[in-house]
């Protein structure tokens, strides 16, 4: 009924414009529905992946956070461990998407790459939402990353003795296993019990494993636990000679 | 001279060349004379569908497995007992996306912190590395051959997938089976000799009417016990432990001691205690567990049997996971055809199908099984002496047979003579007998006892093996009495305590927990009868006496108003 004969004379007379604009909409189709899947709602993302440890309001009280240790972070603290800018401050974007797309070794956070770079940029707002301190406050520049030492005998030397004169030990123990007399009663800021890495268990650092990674805990401290920032009592040159040190400790991780 | 030497070398040449053709099809047949292992399916496969719809076809947590699966709420952890049929996954975490992008990797980095034994067992396990020995590379070699696929490792997703409807799934031998085919299907092969084996356990577990009756009544959760070690039918982690998996581990006694244990099957403690089981707890760091059973050497490897050792043996050399092919007594509950029962008991099994029949001692299948028997206790002891050792568990058996028939008989006369109290009439009904003769229909409980549930509805006397032993696991209001509790007792508990201790040569369990407490039930037996006797006699002599008292009052009374009337008259 609806196919009269103008209709036929009009299809026929722009029989090409037709045919383009049914191409363009099946390509304009998927590509919308890629895009839709690329940009999901960074809200619904995390409902779906993330509220099962860190909660629908972001309190890590997910129904799975009594299974997991270390426990979830509570997002709406605003306090992260992993960062690149200085102690009390927030994280930058970069710092959060890292920690997403790397996960955190030896814990539930998985790395998140599966999802793909645009989700997980909208993941970041959506992470951030849950704590008001953002709104408010802008993270500081990124700490200053000081030139590398290279490692030797003498370096490492060093760095042991930065170990134990700075009480490293206390909590990561003499040989760095994470037994030192203090290991067992360390709480995070919301009292849950917390315990020191033992680097004995191998590169499996919860903020990555490169040099730099173990200079940016030393340097930034990690927010929220009792692992202080060593900026301002320890010079660049011992934090890295530390990083050296504490490299002899690691073994690669057991696989 | 030399001519003739080559002419000589050539014709033996030609000779052999076709000796060897000939010979060929003689290899070639040979080649045929393994055995061959038809590829596994299924281990519901060949089942009718009735019996398939009640313990494979999945109804998640709507509707429990058997023939009571409508009367109660199935318990959440029959999803790990029963996974086929109940198995649901967690709606708390999504992982369609791992499994659609194919990340199995990531199970293991986000188990690491939850479910870290898991994943280190696993670690551990010829499943991460399949090639982690000789031997494992070798079964590995012949798996891949089998599946047409080069195995890497054996993943997270491998098991725990449902790659078609891309869901997690919890494991069964049905999976297991995908890989390990032959021991699943020898496993299947219980299923020929009866009940209680190990591939029916779930339904040994669910079909007796109390636990239907526990259902009804709101007290599932108190068969959380009996569940667990049911469980059997589709977990092979009930010996070979997750995530390790390891035949070296279920190959030691301790593996299958976590069940084998108790009152009603003591296997635990009477081989633990036994001669064989102190030299095994003296000796075991010198036994090579790594080794498969076909390739112990005993006195070698195993200075004394095993669990496995003895219950796997096929007889000549062969083992299987077939564990109740040589077993005679069984779990020593079914009466034997030797014995000329007295009591009721030698109507068993009283038309009724679910049961085992009667165990026929002279049977040729049984027979065989003994020459078995003989022959692997041999390989430490003497023949006659084994022989004789046989002899006398059937011994023992049948005089513990002839002393529950004594018991059987006279609580069947005290039920004829209506002295048990309380009566029939005034107890609950036996657990779901109201029900029974509609959910197991006259071909399985034949018509006897079918006619008998329906008309009474339930209120009918049962006792003696082995529907006889509910009382074990329901007590309604005076059903069972007191005698029939001691009864149950005496035939369920202290009867197969006392084969345990004789047949795993542990002799204070076969005298103290077998023997004595037997000759214990029956004596407070024999002693319960004469005061259920005595109470219905006095009874009885109060009855008359009221009777004649009454009626003498009757009688003077009457005279006494005939007296009465005369007198006004006059």
């Amino acid at each position: 009924m609806g196919y009269n004969w103008k209709t036929k004379t009009f299809i026929e007379e722009r029989k090409f414009v037709v045919l383009l604009f049914l191409i363009s909409s099946i390509l304009g189709l998927a590509l919308t529905g890629h895009a839709e899947e690329a940009a999901m709602d960074g809200k619904e993302t995390y409902k779906k992946h993330c509220a099962p440890c860190h909660g629908f309001e972001g309190k890590g009280d997910g129904p799975v956070a009594k299974a997991v240790f270390p426990k979830p972070r509570d997002l709406t603290s605003g306090s992260y461990k992993i960062r690149s800018t200085p102690s009390g401050s927030l994280p930058t974007d970069e710092d959060i998407l890292h920690t997403l797309k790397n996960g955190m070794p030896g814990t539930s956070m998985i790395p998140w790459d599966i999802l793909g770079d645009d989700v997980l940029k909208s993941l970041v707002e959506t992470v951030k939402g849950f704590a008001p301190f953002f709104k408010d406050e802008k993270p500081d520049h990124p700490v200053k990353i000081a030139d590398k030492t290279s490692s030797s005998p003498e370096t490492i030397a060093l760095g042991k003795k930065v170990y134990m004169d700075n009480g490293c030990w206390k909590c990561h123990g003499q040989e760095g296993r994470g037994d030192g007399p203090s290991s067992d009663r360390l709480k995070d800021d919301s009292g849950k019990p917390i315990t020191p890495y033992d680097f004995t268990k191998g590169d499996n650092l919860k903020g990555g494993n490169t040099d730099v990674d173990i200079f940016l805990r030393f340097t930034t401290g990690m927010t929220g636990t009792p692992m202080p920032s060593y900026e301002d009592t320890i010079d660049a040159a011992k934090r890295w000679a530390l990083v050296h040190y504490v490299r002899t400790l690691m073994r690669p991780a057991q696989k | 001279m030399r001519n003739l030497g080559c002419k000589k070398v050539a014709a033996c040449l030609i000779v052999l060349a076709i000796t060897m053709c000939l010979a060929l099809p003689v290899f070639a047949k040979d080649s045929g004379n393994i055995e061959d292992t038809p590829k596994f399916t299924n281990i519901y496969e060949g089942l009718p569908d009735k019996y398939r719809d009640m313990y494979e076809k999945h109804t998640g947590l709507s509707v429990g497995a058997g023939p009571w699966g409508t009367y109660f709420p199935v318990p959440k952890l029959h999803m790990y007992w029963s996974p086929e049929k109940h198995y649901e996954p967690s709606n708390k975490i999504d992982h369609t996306i791992f499994i659609e992008k194919n990340r199995t990797e990531l199970c293991v980095k986000c188990h690491e912190g939850i479910n870290v034994g898991t994943v280190r067992d696993w670690q551990n396990s010829a499943h991460f590395n399949p090639n982690k020995t000789q031997f494992t590379a070798m079964r590995t070699k012949q798996i891949e051959a089998d599946l047409g696929r080069k195995i890497e490792q054996v993943t997270c997703f491998d098991c725990h997938v449902n790659a078609e409807k891309k869901i997690i799934r919890m494991p069964s031998a049905n999976v297991c089976g995908q890989c390990h085919g032959q021991q699943v299907q020898e496993l299947m092969q219980e299923r020929d000799h009866g009940r209680p084996n190990h591939i029916q356990g779930w339904e040994s577990n669910v079909v007796p009417p109390w636990y239907g009756e526990a259902g009804r009544r709101g007290q599932i959760i108190g068969m959380v016990g009996c569940d667990m070690c049911h469980a059997a039918t589709e977990k092979c982690d009930g010996c070979h432990t997750r995530h390790t998996f390891s035949a070296t581990e279920a190959r030691k006694p301790e593996a299958c001691m976590s069940c084998h244990m108790g009152p009603d099957h003591p296997d635990a403690e009477t081989y633990r205690e036994s001669k064989h089981g102190m030299i095994y707890e003296m000796e075991k760091e010198h036994f090579d567990f790594t080794k498969p059973l076909s390739q112990v050497q005993i006195g070698k490897d195993y200075r004394t049997p095993t669990c496995q050792l003895c219950h796997m043996y096929q007889g000549s050399g062969r083992f299987s996971h077939n564990f109740v092919a040589k077993g005679i007594w069984r779990m020593g509950t079914v009466p034997p055809k030797q014995i000329d029962f007295q009591s009721s008991l030698k109507d068993y099994p009283y038309g009724i199908k679910i049961i085992p029949p009667k165990i026929d001692l002279k049977s040729p299948d049984n027979i065989e099984k003994r020459a078995k028997w003989i022959e692997l206790c041999s390989k430490c002891h003497g023949p006659r002496f084994a022989e004789i050792y046989l002899e006398t568990l059937d011994d023992y058996m049948i005089q513990a047979f002839k002393m529950t028939d004594e018991a059987q008989l006279i609580i069947d006369n005290l039920f004829r003579d209506n002295m048990i109290y309380p009566s029939v009439p005034d107890r609950d009904i036996y657990p779901m007998g109201d029900h029974a003769a509609d959910v197991f229909g006259k071909e399985l409980l034949g018509e006897g006892v079918y006619n008998a549930f329906k008309l009474t509805g339930g209120k009918i006397p049962v006792v003696g093996p082995i529907l006889g032993v509910y009382g074990l696991f329901y007590q309604g209001i005076n059903n069972p009495s007191e005698i029939e509790n001691t009864y149950a007792k005496m035939w369920f508990f202290y009867k197969n305590q006392g084969y345990k201790g004789t047949a795993h040569a542990q002799q204070d369990y076969s005298w103290w927990w077998g023997q004595a407490p037997m000759l214990h039930s029956l004596g407070s037996i024999r002693s319960e009868d004469q005061r259920l006797r005595r109470i219905a006699a006095d009874e009885a002599k109060y009855k008359l006496r009221s009777v004649i008292v009454l009626s003498t009052l009757a009688i003077l009374i009457i005279a006494v108003v005939i007296l009465w009337i005369r007198r006004r008259k006059d």
